[in-house]
């Protein structure tokens, strides 16, 4: 499970993004990191000021979580991120695929709208498991409950209307397993398959519907474009998003 | 078949057709019986009847009229028609109160002589008319009433469940005046047989009292529901903090910027403005959730009918300049959109004027910073800049920015990126 929390510390934008992160942390007693730049090639004293500075911010904006500041090397795109690692800040999962990204939007609380279950997209690829691989864990050690979601296209060919028939038998193994992995964990769970032609309205208004706190995803190895994440968060969807970074999740 | 006929039953159509029948025997009952046996008391409540057959058939034609689809006329529908008449049925109701009520007054004060003699020192009493009524006609009398106010309540009953049932206010406050009806019946009942079995015909009376009371009380609970829906008065302030709290829990809506609620018929109307960052077709799963949401909270409350119309809103952009002193060197690219943050006002040779739009930098824009700390104070001044941004910056010009009316703060980081391009860029 996550160990580190990290956001990158901005001059004027990110403070949503640190709260999260700060929230989420303790929460999850684990270490909030800021990461922030310095550019002040090698000046020791400025190097220093940054630091206090960036742990001003820290303090006041994510109270009560065990916290470092941490200069930055590189750009995001290319700095070095410790394994176990989670960065939460807005627009960072399109820059870093390795890593497994939560995207808060406006949140800076992670049951700042109430306490709500991990909503977990399920479909018949392995995106799907790496996703409850990270959520269940997720959730059990946030102590809420988890939420399974498919949605299947119609089968014409099956009589009744009722969506759970027309689960497709590669998807319907992977709610299964994703089931029992909820019930190992000891984690509560329930499932709501819908059959929907518009997936990521669908997922978006289920997930806003059934006031979930966080959507957990990954992205699927076959998908050239228009990955489910990547378009509902080009939708702006309001209920933050934890992309699972490319090398989680694996067995 | 069942489903059909549990249908059929539920109709409002066929409740209101059996309680036409059933003032149509009575009214055939009541005249036949009272004008064979010469009862002015069973031949006057059969008159009575007839005006209510005339009352279901405006009930029925309300329902028509209220059931019809809403439509650019009318684009809550007609059911506020059902309120008019429940004012009616509160009038009527009060109106039979007040008769009920002074008659049995008026009866009491019969067997209380010295109130009444007291009471026509100054005012003359109306002739009081006991129950005209002989031994001979008790049985009578006494069946067609008991009989008549069993059927009144039974379809009271009928009327006001299949009313509430089906949403129709009309129906249940035509109910509610069958009831009233029945319950006077047997007023009468008791006065009959307060006479025949006990020799106490003064018992109808305060009973009489009683019942006036039910009859303003209910009488009262039309007028004011007619009135309030007429009025187009709010659901309520407990049920628009609920909505309102709903509305705030959930994910996107930053603020409920306008709430407005009221009454159609029995549907509930609410109206809401709803203030969120997110783009239009989030906007749309928002609305979706939001319906979701109020729902069950709306049937939970009573509200079984109810519709909804919700817009969006960005936040107010609250737009304001800030500047950073930055320092570039003569071969530095000024579109890069980041450099080093100036460590004085002295050592600025550039200003990165940014527009700031609901708390987000929205456009960046790079100029050259000469002359003296005065001189560049007067150039953020005619940029309009509210706040300058540097890594450190001297006292003195810290007066001049004071003076001008300009804020300052010290940057966290060394190297600014006002647009956030360093996620994208390699140092």
């Amino acid at each position: 499970m996550f160990t580190e929390i990290g956001a990158v510390i901005r001059d004027f934008s990110g403070r949503t993004g640190l709260a999260y992160a700060g929230d989420l942390a303790r929460l999850m007693d684990a270490h909030l990191v800021g990461y922030v730049e310095h550019g002040s090639s090698g000046d020791a004293a400025a190097q220093a000021q940054v630091i206090r500075r960036a742990a001003h911010v820290v303090a006041g904006t994510a109270p009560g979580a065990r916290s470092r500041v941490r200069l930055m090397t590189d750009a995001v795109a290319q700095m070095e991120i410790p394994a176990g690692a989670l960065l939460v800040g807005n627009g960072l999962s399109a820059v870093r695929r390795d890593v497994s990204v939560l995207e808060p939007f406006d949140e800076p609380r992670v049951f700042g709208r109430g306490t709500g279950e991990v909503m977990i997209p399920l479909g018949a690829g392995q995106s799907g498991r790496r996703a409850f691989r990270v959520g269940i864990p997720l959730a059990a050690r946030l102590g809420v409950p988890v939420l399974f979601w498919h949605a299947t296209w119609k089968d014409p060919d099956i009589g009744t209307d009722f969506p759970d028939a027309h689960v497709s038998p590669a998807a319907r193994r992977t709610i299964t397993d994703a089931q029992d992995s909820a019930a190992a964990n000891a984690v509560t769970y329930r499932t709501v398959v819908e059959t929907a032609d518009a997936v990521v309205a669908g997922l978006s208004r289920c997930a806003l519907a059934e006031h979930c706190a966080l959507v957990v995803m990954a992205r699927g190895r076959q998908t050239a474009a228009g990955h489910y994440g990547e378009t509902l968060l080009r939708r702006t969807l309001p209920v933050p998003l934890l992309m699972v970074g490319d090398g989680e999740g694996r067995r | 078949m069942i489903a059909r006929l549990r249908s059929l039953a539920l109709s409002p159509y066929t409740a209101m057709g059996l309680v036409i029948v059933m003032y149509i025997a009575k009214v055939i009952a009541k005249m036949a019986i009272g004008s064979s046996i010469n009862s002015p008391t069973i031949t006057g409540d059969g008159y009575h009847n007839s005006s209510d057959i005339a009352e279901a058939f405006l009930v029925i034609a309300i329902l028509v009229f209220a059931r019809r689809q809403a439509d650019d006329k009318y684009p809550f529908g007609r059911k506020n028609a059902e309120s008019i008449f429940q004012l009616a049925v509160g009038v009527l109701l009060g109106s039979m109160a007040l008769q009920i009520g002074f008659r049995s007054l008026r009866g009491l004060v019969e067997y209380l002589p010295p109130v009444k003699h007291a009471l026509e020192r100054f005012i003359t009493l109306p002739a009081h008319e006991p129950l005209r009524m002989g031994p001979e006609y008790f049985w009578w009398v006494t069946g067609v009433m008991a009989v008549s106010a069993v059927l009144s309540v039974l379809a009271s009953w009928y009327q006001i469940y299949v009313g509430r049932h089906s949403g129709h206010a009309s129906l249940v406050a035509d109910g509610q005046e069958t009831r009233g009806d029945g319950v006077i019946e047997l007023v009468v009942l008791v006065g009959v047989l307060g006479e025949y079995l006990l020799g106490a015909p003064w018992l109808e009376y305060p009973l009489g009292l009683f019942v006036a009371g039910l009859l303003v009380r209910t009488g009262w609970e039309n007028l004011s529901d007619g009135w309030r829906k007429l009025l187009q008065r709010s659901i309520g302030a407990e049920h628009e903090a609920a909505i309102r709290d709903t509305a705030l829990e959930t994910h996107g809506v930053l603020a409920v910027a306008e709430l407005k609620t009221f009454q159609a018929g029995d549907m509930a109307v609410l109206i809401m403005k709803v203030t969120t960052r997110c783009g239009a077709q989030a906007a749309l799963d928002i609305k979706s959730a939001l319906a979701a949401r109020i729902g069950p909270y709306m049937a939970e409350s009573g509200f079984d009918e109810w519709d909804h119309y919700i817009r969006f809103d960005k936040p107010e952009p609250a737009r304001r300049r800030i500047a950073y002193a930055v320092t570039l060197g003569p071969d530095a690219d000024i579109l890069a959109g980041r450099a080093p943050a100036a460590r004085g006002l002295a050592d600025a040779t550039h200003f990165m004027v940014c527009d700031v739009e609901d708390g987000r930098i929205v456009r960046v824009k790079t100029v050259a910073a000469s002359g003296d700390p005065a001189q560049k104070v007067r150039l953020l001044q005619d940029k309009r800049v509210s706040e300058l941004r540097a890594f450190a910056v001297e006292d003195a010009a810290l007066q001049t920015l004071s003076a001008a009316g300009i804020a300052y703060a010290d940057t966290v980081t060394y190297l600014v990126d006002p647009a956030g391009a360093s996620t994208l860029v390699t140092t």
